[in-house]
């Protein structure tokens, strides 16, 4: 998908650290989604809202408004948030990338980009939408110090894998409906571009028939 | 019958025929899914709204792999017409031998459910051509195609499925089984990301949405 590679490298640091293993932690530092916070969210009572919002569901692109219980609004929110998080992470490296990328390359990680910004606002309304406070961005990220394509395009791979495994673990935490629907459209958009971004790096775009970010 | 564009088959929507209903007996349920698989299952959009209870996990588990058959009924068709050539064929020979994995782990599932799995697939053209259409995806796949074509109809049914996971995504109520579907949908995302890329490499054609659901 992306050019062939253009060989091309740079002369500055994207961000002074190093870099970070998104795997383990999220954009602002705390760890990801470890199975003991999933039960802790679970435990705040994502199971009583499951049994309670199964009537609710919407295929549309706008997720529909829910009345959820307080605890469920809860757990809905910081799943939210921590995506949203990560969302910002991924702009954050798109935008430090791109300058360092060239040709074609430079113009599919820019429309990636933009689809992260477009993900980013829909996490922002669905925080809102739940009477939540949307996280800002950080003011900075350690991304590492990728100088070359293949440096830039390994972090945005991590960065990708990163969001999908969030994505999976959260999907099945919400209540149904609209906003998991939205965040299913997002992991798959997410699922391209870890696909396409392998490709560039001269990997098989597709590793199997189930995408579980580790890859 | 002519074949309508993509963004004509889509403005029709995704009221399918209503599918059958679960039956229940001494041996179990047995998953009668319609043709028309998840959105199939819940009649038009409007029938959301109506009192109509939503389909059980076993139901829209069982609709999924009904439409999975029929994608794979299409790739067969695909492959069979000889004109697929290099990257083309090979990817979609490697796509075909997804949805085969995607249908067994569906199939793993059903039991657990206390369903068995649905009939075999379509097992003639006609068979097929009907029920594509109650997908909206109106083709004669008897007629020659060129590659380019061929390349363009599979995009169209990867299109069905993602908007058959996404749907089964945000009412499906177990967990487990919310996650498998994430999984499988974002492998869909990929294959129509790699279909879109093989037809046109202007990155902001192929895949314009930052929202995958199949539309």
């Amino acid at each position: 998908m992306f050019a062939s590679p253009e060989g091309r490298s740079a002369g500055r640091p994207l961000c002074a650290g190093a870099l970070m293993s998104t795997g383990e932690r999220d954009a602002s530092g705390r760890p990801g989604f470890p199975l003991a916070s999933r039960r802790g969210l679970l435990a705040g009572g994502v199971a009583a809202g499951l049994a309670a919002g199964v009537a609710a569901c919407g295929s549309g692109p706008t997720p529909a408004v829910q009345k959820l219980s307080p605890a469920q609004r809860r757990v809905d929110v910081e799943l939210l948030n921590r995506l949203l998080d990560l969302e910002h992470q991924a702009i954050a490296a798109y935008t430090a990338g791109i300058p360092l990328l060239a040709g074609r390359t430079a113009r599919v990680a820019k429309q990636f980009l933009r689809d992260e910004v477009a993900h980013a606002g829909e996490l922002f309304s669905l925080v809102k939408r739940q009477h939540g406070k949307p996280h800002r961005p950080q003011a900075a990220y350690d991304l590492g110090h990728p100088q070359t394509r293949e440096e830039v395009l390994r972090l945005l791979h991590d960065v990708e894998r990163a969001q999908i495994r969030a994505y999976l673990s959260a999907i099945p935490l919400l209540a149904p409906g609209g906003a998991r629907s939205a965040l299913a459209a997002i992991l798959g958009n997410d699922a391209q571009h870890v696909a396409l971004v392998r490709q560039a790096l001269g990997a098989p775009a597709l590793l199997g028939p189930l995408v579980s970010g580790a890859e | 019958m002519p074949e309508l564009t993509r963004r004509q088959l889509l403005a029709g929507g995704l009221n399918g025929a209503a599918g059958a209903r679960v039956l229940t007996g001494a041996a179990g349920v047995c998953v009668l899914t319609g043709a028309a698989g998840v959105c199939g299952l819940l009649g038009s959009p409007a029938a959301l709204a109506d009192t109509k209870p939503p389909p059980s996990d076993a139901e829209l588990m069982g609709a999924l792999v009904v439409v999975e058959r029929q994608v794979l009924f299409v790739y067969g068709r695909a492959l069979a017409a000889g004109v697929l050539q290099g990257r083309a064929l090979s990817t979609a020979g490697e796509l075909a031998a997804h949805e085969r994995s995607h249908i067994a782990r569906l199939e793993l599932e059903l039991p657990p459910l206390g369903a068995s799995a649905p009939g075999d697939g379509p097992t003639s053209v006609a068979a097929a051509n009907a029920a594509l259409a109650r997908h909206h995806v109106i083709v004669d796949l008897a007629r020659d195609r060129v590659a380019k074509d061929w390349l363009k109809l599979l995009r169209d049914v990867e299109d069905v499925l993602e908007r058959n996971y996404h749907l089964a995504i945000s009412l499906l109520r177990h967990p487990g089984l919310i996650e498998v579907c994430a999984q499988i949908m974002a492998s869909e995302a990929q294959h129509s990301a790699l279909l879109a890329t093989l037809r046109q490499r202007d990155i902001r054609k192929a895949l314009p949405n930052a929202f995958v659901n199949g539309g």
